[in-house]
């Protein structure tokens, strides 16, 4: 991989299991990775939303991701993370049954048309990685978190 | 009577705190400008005024140390010695150590905090020449004023006439004396004085009254001089040498007096008092009697928030009879109201006023950092502070210190350049930090500014895509938002070290999310060569306020006082129907019963008894709201809820509590609505 870095084509993933699948986003957006812990119940917010945290002092909403992209989840036990992300204005934290690695991979691994992935809706991918076997989901952050997708969604 | 020892212990704390702070800030002149006397002469002052304190409360150990510290200040002032780094260097370590044992003494951990390092290398600075400390004969037992009851045996001092009216009788080979003590011009701790020498008087004969009296001096309601009478059969001239043992005692006068002329004492005192004799009026002669206004006092924070409490219960109160008015109708109830309303309204307003401080609390402790800290990394600064008495909420002073000492210590650190490399840069080999405060209209704005080298945008850039933060297909241009953005991702630093890029990111992100927790924003400019400026834009005051909290459906929620006017508990067979809409009875009127956990979608919790419930008022509507339990009142500060969640109706924001859980704060007019 070393050599490949040089070519400005690299890009790093989060990879993280949800269910029976395995996901990823850019590194660029995730600001960190933490445990579960304790989440107030946000009344009144779309179903998918499972709460607020206090993260250092900063209040973020917390969302099951499972839920979010319309997927069975795993149980929740001690893999259980929340990854925090940042995309565009909102700072949100997905819950996902378990952060695997950091995968350096090519660009050009990552393939657009996403009808492979027929579990999740194609809105919310960018594109799928085949990668030594495996077939990780690229999600698209900016669409999963945005409000206009939630105003659809039937937020009040 | 047992003197309140413990206020004078604080008082003592508090008082050597703020002389260790002016030494450690006069220290820092005088080390820019080691000829000034006149910072020589405040270093002095505060020096001496410390070793006087320290005495009087019997911290021998600290007043050795700053005994230690006058002679070679003292060498200082005269010429004999010169400020030289290393003297500078020895007298911080030495106003180090007086900082630790002060602390030491406010633990009350009884810590050993070794001094005599120190101790030996001062006497080597001074050569020696001086007089070493001694502890004063008695000094030991100044130790125990602490425990000590007032003197005076059983007979309750304060209650002495300057007479022998009084049931004291001398007993053989005794005599009346009256003494006038006069204190020093910045006798500081007036009272504790007074206690050392009553303590003293005591054990050389039974003191039968004073002027003014006990409890005036005790207050420290006088000048600096005071009346004392005592029988004894100790020598004038013993009392007097006696008394000028105790520090800051500046004059021991005797005066006449004795058993026959004791009788008309009084009523001549009384009278001198009349004609202006106030005790210390001999000061007046020296100077104008000019009398001592006091600018400021010291308010325990406890006191300020209870105040805020009270005041947030007040305004419930006033809601209520608001209501009581409206109900009844009376016209001048209303009128009488609305003035109240106006009134606490202002009372809130200038509580939360008093809870602003001027930044220079957290400031005054920042010149003897950065001087440590370049001199550590061989770097020449010069460090400066604008805007000091600009103030902001306690609060948001004391969250802000840490992240402040982030952004100057990266600003020591990776800032300025070393002076080498300044020079080859054509570039003074001084260089500057400027720490500033600024008020701009609704916010204040505190800059930390270097005129270093600037961040170099290339290295950022070259970081960011090695950790694969920016993809290197993007522009290579970074905005300053966008190399903030970097600099502030956690992590972003230590990856920096590993590519030998200067760690700019050191705690960068904890400083923007301490910045962004208080409401504010972390700004950055920076200009290739010239240098760098962070600016923490901050909110004057937090959104502070009273509320109440409850709890429904297993959740903690917050309701403001402000809409709250009363709580009541109601049992579940008083809940009536109205156009299939819940009511309850309360005081005659029939209020809308709602229930939080079905507001709010959540499940019920059937079957109850009783339970509480929360009236709230909300022009034009009065609604009662059942909840699951009441929790109680509090203070709390709002934080609004990001984007993402915003558009969801009901709540104002959301608070951390004291466990570190989260509460959501209602929004009861959108609520109900």
């Amino acid at each position: 991989m070393a050599e490949e870095a040089k070519s400005a084509e690299e890009i790093q993933l989060v990879v993280f299991g949800l269910g029976r699948e395995e996901f990823a986003v850019e590194v660029s957006q995730v600001r960190e990775i933490i445990r579960m812990e304790e989440i107030t119940r946000m009344p009144k917010s779309p179903h998918f939303v499972e709460g607020i945290i206090n993260l250092r002092g900063q209040i973020i909403a917390v969302i099951d991701l499972a839920k979010r992209l319309n997927i069975p989840s795993g149980e929740r036990g001690p893999e259980t993370r929340i990854i925090v992300v940042e995309a565009g204005e909102v700072k949100v934290g997905m819950i996902v049954d378990s952060v695997s690695e950091v995968l350096r991979i090519s660009s050009e691994a990552i393939e657009p048309n996403p009808s492979l992935a027929a579990d999740v809706s194609a809105a919310f991918l960018q594109g799928v990685v085949k990668h030594d076997n495996r077939l990780i989901i690229l999600l698209d952050l900016t669409k999963i978190l945005s409000l206009e997708e939630m105003a659809g969604m039937g937020f009040q | 009577m047992d003197m309140d020892v413990s206020q004078y212990k604080e008082l003592f704390i508090n008082e050597a705190q703020e002389h260790l702070e002016a030494l450690n800030q006069a220290m820092v002149e005088l080390e820019k400008d080691p000829g000034n006397p006149d910072v020589l002469t405040e270093i002095f002052r505060s020096a001496h005024t410390l070793k006087g304190m320290s005495a009087t409360m019997g911290f021998d150990q600290l007043t050795e140390l700053t005994h230690e510290m006058e002679n070679v200040l003292d060498g200082l002032r005269s010429g004999d010695m010169e400020a030289s780094t290393e003297i500078v260097d020895l007298l911080f370590s030495c106003l180090d150590l007086l900082g630790s044992m002060v602390a030491a003494i406010a633990e009350e951990s009884g810590r050993f905090v070794d001094s005599k390092p120190v101790i030996d290398a001062l006497r080597e600075a001074y050569g020696g020449g001086k007089s070493a400390y001694e502890p004063r004969a008695r000094s030991g037992e100044a130790v125990e004023l602490p425990k000590a009851p007032l003197p005076g045996g059983e007979k309750p001092a304060e209650a002495a006439p300057l007479s022998a009216e009084s049931a004291e009788r001398p007993s053989e080979g005794e005599r009346e004396v009256r003494l006038r003590v006069t204190l020093d011009r910045d006798c500081a701790l007036k009272s504790v004085r007074v206690f050392m020498i009553f303590k003293k008087l005591s054990r050389l004969g039974r003191i039968t009254g004073s002027q003014p009296s006990m409890e005036d001096l005790e207050d420290e309601k006088f000048e600096r001089s005071f009346e004392v009478s005592l029988l004894t059969a100790a020598s004038e001239e013993s009392l007097r040498r006696e008394l000028m043992t105790i520090a800051e005692v500046s004059d021991v006068e005797l005066l006449p007096s004795g058993m026959e002329v004791a009788a008309e004492a009084p009523e001549e005192k009384r009278h001198e008092a009349a004609e202006g004799g106030v005790p210390g009026a001999d000061v007046g002669l020296e100077r104008p009697a000019a009398p001592l206004r006091t600018q400021s006092v010291r308010v325990n924070i406890a006191r300020l928030d209870n105040l805020m409490n009270l005041i947030g219960e007040l305004v419930i109160n006033r809601t209520r009879l608001q209501e009581i008015a409206s109900s009844y109708n009376i016209p001048e109830l209303k009128e009488v109201l609305a003035q109240t309303a106006r009134l606490t309204a202002e009372l809130q307003d200038e509580v939360m006023k008093t809870r602003m401080v001027p930044v220079d609390h957290i400031f005054n402790r920042f010149p003897r950092m950065v001087r440590d800290l370049a001199k550590s990394r061989g770097k020449e600064i010069d460090f400066t502070m604008e805007g000091r008495d600009i103030e902001l909420d306690r609060t948001i002073l004391d969250e802000i210190s840490d992240p402040l000492m982030h952004l100057l210590r990266n600003a020591v650190d990776h800032g300025v350049d070393s002076p080498e490399e300044r020079e080859a840069r054509g570039k003074p080999r001084r260089g500057s930090i400027r720490l500033a405060a600024r008020r701009d209209r609704n916010y204040v704005s505190i800059e930390v500014s270097d005129d270093g080298q600037g961040i170099d945008e290339r290295k950022v850039y070259e970081a960011a895509v090695r950790l694969g933060l920016v993809s290197p297909e993007e522009k290579k241009g970074l905005s300053e938002e966008d190399m903030l953005r970097l600099l502030t991702t956690p992590g972003f630093s230590t990856a920096q070290e590993v590519s030998g890029v200067s760690g700019r990111g050191v705690g960068l992100d904890v400083v923007r999310s301490k910045v962004e927790s208080l409401g504010g924003i972390l700004v950055m400019q920076t200009r290739k060569g010239e240098g760098t400026t962070f600016a923490m834009k901050l909110p004057l005051t937090l959104a502070i306020i009273q509320a109440l909290l409850v709890k429904a459906g297993g959740e903690t929620y917050a309701i403001p006082l402000g809409t709250v006017s009363e709580t009541a508990v109601v049992s579940s067979h008083e809940i009536r129907y109205v156009s299939n809409q819940e009511v309850i009875f309360l005081r005659d009127e029939t209020l809308p019963l709602l229930r939080l956990t079905r507001c709010l979608g959540l499940p019920d919790e059937d079957g109850r008894g009783t339970f509480p419930v929360v009236v709230v008022e909300v022009t034009p509507r009065t609604v009662a709201i059942a909840v699951d339990e009441l929790l109680g009142q509090q203070e709390i500060v709002i934080t609004s809820l990001d984007k993402f969640l915003k558009g969801i109706k009901g709540f104002g924001g959301a608070t951390i509590l004291g466990t570190g859980q989260v509460a959501l704060i209602l929004d009861i007019p959108s609520l109900i609505s």
